[in-house]
């Protein structure tokens, strides 16, 4: 237990001292993070490993205890969370050359070993210290040294910051009314407090709600990622979007759902007014984001609000507080690990043999990088939630919990979403791997072994846990029976819908797909041959595209993609945007502070500031 | 035996589909006050453009294509046809739908990847269209969903067994008639057919499309019009006692659809999704609030 901590602690140590030996360093953080892995497997089952540091001072009366526990929630997280690093250090040892590293390995170790001791954290002290190492080193991370990814990388750390303080004077003020730092006291007497003072309680939720909504970018926070995860490192993104977007999803299932679920608070329909709200900040999330992803033509700026936009799904199903609403939160929130690192990925890949971020620049790759469009059109199908592969599943536990708790408009957003999720996933698709290949991209080659292995690896669970859902659900229905629901057992092939006779067999799904495919193969096979033509010989109504002003080689259609659809929402974009509402805060933040600054920095100021100090010593002892 | 079946399904859909399109020919040529081609022409010109020379561009291509149609039969067979499938299954609404896409998805890709801009406006147009009847249409469904509390299929189609007065239809017509328009776009018919647009976009997806790959996309469309009518057959007029009734039903829905198509000009894409998410949408939205207090 103590030692899954220590380790990444000890080897960011060692990697610090061979930071010169960029690919030793890399290889070392591969091999911890197999090791992690291997040792948060063997921990499946031993719920009962807690382990405690006495500290030896009090604070509210009471013995400052740092406590860690293995909790089947903590577990499910950390495990796949660490899964997930581990393909994506495999994929790091290729990416970081000569020419792209970031230098980032010992810096994301302290981030991996602060990652386990928030999944593992007994009490909010042992929390809110990994939390805190958690914002910083993303902050490090993120910036890499460069000056335009400082600057996202400030505006992650500032909101990242009005986090942390919610969260510590949550701590403050709930460890103060459960005199004790333990999260599952903190609990109990927080659901006291509903029944005693309902208004206050709410408050007291709401300081922890508003972190982990800022840190998973839940509308009115959605603004961050689109900064921070296009100018982190690429190998650095999908961790960002996959491992460290769900520790606000975490927090919600630790600490707000259990208080929810057992509180005394009026109710509406089937559910009570706060999960009401966080369903329809859910809600909103996922729907804004969509919209946004669908006019951004930055690759990774899109994906980034795609990933917001999941992160809106995922709150939704926790937000019913049903038995199936939930497990299709934790198995998206697993399936989007999934998916989205095979997303980020293959963009990686594609960024890391062209050097280019803009999809209308881009064209054609699928010629010169099949594998990677592969693991980008399969991560694409199952991003948009189309079976028979993984992301299907869990979009539609979700939606079926929200009907039957009859959330209606939540619903009807989460489809909204879910369709226009489609219009972007294509947009990229279209643009990057499909049309014209520009000339300066001839020579672009496939991407590397070490890349190859692990984006092949990604497209073969996402294949084998739409298939077989029991791989997810079983742990997933641990951790439900864990959280106190009552849940059927979970079969390998079949997930249990939140409506009756609607129960979904993804095994046969799978088989009546591969069917109609061998259908429509033969279909084709026996149809007469084709001819191939070249790539330039289209279809052009008579006419040379020279006289239309281009070339057959850039005979595209892949910038302003979606231009009618803007129209309809730029009155509505512009009127609530809370980028620049929160750019404009941020600007006043900067006067301020550029005028206090002036105090210390020039002569005149330090001279007013002593003065001023003066003053109040004078003063101040007058009135003692 | 359910290789068999599935066989069965899949083609007599084929068939019903192809045979739909032919009469709805006729329809149109009758409502021009032509002569028309006979019923069976639609199953000719596939039987034409399949043993055809055709061009191709690249392995994404016939992929797609593959695929599309792929989509749309495995989604076929989850469609109950008056109570029965090709294999024993409980027919989910949102399988159906999220199946449908692999069919779109396909389509888009495999005409994408041939690099005609004509063809990737057209796409971006009917995914844009997409995103606009699929809401209405899904809150439709929803409607329905709560009513049975059930996402089955073939449990909101039985539940209307008996009289013609046990129809949904009756039960919910503003639903009804937001499904009916919604279908019009999901069929690409006029108003809704800005994504195919022959004078402006040279027929937008299929410009590319030559001999056995126009073969396949007729065979996707018929596919998707068994499906689409098939669906309002289930969900609005009872499923059909029997295979032929249940066709039948499907054929009448189909010919509503052909015969608004004649008589309509055609929306931008942007004024028909506007108008989705107002009309179909507020009647929807209006009947779901019915159905749910």
């Amino acid at each position: 237990m103590l030692m899954i901590l220590l380790l990444p602690l000890l080897v960011a140590l060692l990697t610090t001292v061979i930071m010169k030996y960029q690919k030793v360093v890399w290889s070392l953080f591969f091999v911890v993070s197999g090791f992690l892995s291997y040792e948060l497997y063997t921990m499946y089952g031993k719920w009962d490993l807690v382990y405690n540091v006495e500290l030896g001072f009090k604070i509210f009366n009471q013995n400052v205890v740092l406590g860690l526990v293995n909790s089947p929630l903590g577990w499910f997280f950390a495990f796949f969370a660490s899964l997930t690093t581990l393909l994506i250090a495999m994929f790091s040892i290729a990416y970081n050359d000569k020419k792209h590293d970031s230098k980032t390995a010992p810096i994301w170790l302290i981030l991996i070993f602060s990652n386990l001791g928030i999944f593992f954290a007994k009490d909010w002290l042992m929390f809110f210290i990994m939390w805190e190492a958690m914002s910083t080193t993303a902050y490090f991370i993120i910036a890499h040294g460069k000056e335009v990814s400082a600057k996202a990388a400030k505006f992650y750390l500032s909101i990242s910051l009005i986090g942390t303080s919610t969260l510590l004077l949550g701590i403050i003020l709930v460890s103060n009314l459960a005199n004790s730092f333990d999260i599952a006291r903190s609990i109990d007497s927080v659901i006291k407090l509903f029944s005693v003072n309902y208004g206050l309680a709410l408050f007291y939720i709401g300081l922890f709600v508003t972190t982990f909504l800022i840190k998973s970018a839940v509308f009115p926070f959605y603004m961050w990622p689109s900064k921070a995860y296009a100018e982190s490192p690429d190998d650095f993104t999908p961790f960002l979007s996959t491992v460290m977007s769900k520790y606000g999803v975490y927090g919600i299932a630790v600490f707000i759902l259990p208080i929810l679920q057992n509180a005394n608070i009026p109710a509406l329909g089937k559910i009570n007014e706060p999960a009401y709200m966080l369903a329809y900040l859910g809600a909103i999330t996922s729907v804004l984001a969509t919209l946004l992803a669908i006019f951004q033509t930055d690759m990774k700026k899109l994906f980034a609000y795609s990933s917001v936009a999941n992160i809106g799904y995922i709150v939704m199903g926790l937000s019913t507080m049903s038995a199936i609403g939930i497990e299709g939160a934790l198995f998206h929130s697993v399936n989007h690990m999934i998916f989205k690192t095979a997303i980020f990925l293959s963009l990686a890949a594609v960024i890391y043999r062209t050097g280019e971020r803009d999809m209308h620049k881009l064209g054609g790759l699928v010629y010169k990088m099949p594998l990677t469009f592969m693991v980008y059109l399969l991560a694409i199908i199952s991003a948009a939630g189309i079976p028979p592969l993984n992301g299907f599943t869990s979009k539609w536990q979700i939606i079926q919990a929200l009907m039957s708790q009859r959330m209606l408009f939540v619903a009807i957003a989460m489809i909204f979403a879910s369709t226009g999720a489609f219009m972007y996933l294509f947009r990229c698709l279209a643009s990057v791997f499909l049309g014209q290949l520009p000339d300066k991209y001839k020579s672009v080659k496939e991407a590397p072994l070490f890349m190859a292995i692990p984006m092949t690896i990604l497209m073969v669970i996402m294949l084998l846990v739409g298939v077989i859902p029991g791989i997810i659900t079983k742990p997933i229905h641990v951790v439900l029976v864990s959280m106190g629901y009552k849940v059927k057992e979970a079969t390998w092939t079949t997930v249990h819908s939140a409506l009756s006779n609607s129960d979904l067999n993804l095994t046969y799904l799978f088989y009546v797909f591969m069917a109609a495919f061998a259908i429509s193969l033969i279909m084709y096979i026996f149809s007469a041959k084709q001819t191939k033509v070249a790539q330039e010989d289209n279809y052009t109504g008579g006419e040379r595209p020279e006289d239309w002003g281009t070339t057959p080689e850039r005979f595209n259609f892949s910038y302003g993609f979606y231009q009618p659809f803007k129209q309809i929402f730029n009155p509505m974009l512009s009127l609530i945007s809370f980028d620049r509402w929160m750019s404009s805060f941020g600007r006043i933040v900067e006067r301020v502070s550029n005028a206090l600054g002036i105090l210390y920095t020039k002569s005149e100021g330090a001279i007013l500031m002593l003065y001023i100090g003066i003053a109040i010593l004078i003063i101040g002892g007058w009135i003692i | 035996m359910v290789i068999l079946n599935i066989l069965l399904y899949a083609f007599g859909s084929i068939l019903v589909g192809l045979t739909f399109m032919g009469i709805g020919r006729k329809v149109t040529a009758r409502v021009h006050l032509r002569y028309g081609p006979p019923f069976y022409q639609s199953i000719m010109d596939v039987i034409k453009l399949l043993s055809r020379k055709s061009i191709t561009h690249n392995f994404v291509m016939d992929l797609g294509m593959i695929m599309s149609l792929a989509g749309l039969i495995g989604t076929m067979l989850y469609v109950p046809i008056s109570g029965h499938t090709a294999f024993i299954s409980n027919t989910n609404i949102v399988v159906i739908m999220y199946l449908m896409a692999i069919g779109y998805l396909g389509m888009a890709m495999a005409v994408a990847a041939s690099g005609n801009p004509n063809a990737a406006i057209g796409v971006s147009r009917a995914l844009t269209m997409m995103l606009g009847y699929e809401v209405p249409f899904f809150t439709v469904i929803l409607g329905l969903i709560i009513f049975n509390n059930s996402s089955s299929v073939a449990v909101i189609a039985a539940s209307q067994a008996g009289s013609i007065w046990n129809w949904n239809i009756w039960h919910m017509p503003l639903g009804y008639i937001a499904a009916e328009i919604t279908l019009q776009a999901m069929m690409g018919e006029k108003p809704f057919d800005a994504m195919i647009a022959p004078a402006e976009i040279a027929s937008g997806p299929m410009v590319e499309l030559s001999g056995k790959y126009l073969g396949l996309g007729f065979l996707t469309h018929a596919v998707s019009i068994f499906v689409e009518t098939g669906l309002i057959v289930n969900f609005f007029f009872g499923g059909g006692a029997n295979p032929i009734d249940f066709v039948l039903k499907q054929l009448g829905v189909y010919l509503v659809a052909v015969i608004f198509d004649n008589i309509f000009p055609r929306y931008k894409i942007e004024q028909a999704v506007k108008f989705l998410w107002i009309f179909p949408m507020g009647l929807a939205v209006v009947q779901l609030l019915l159905l749910a207090f």
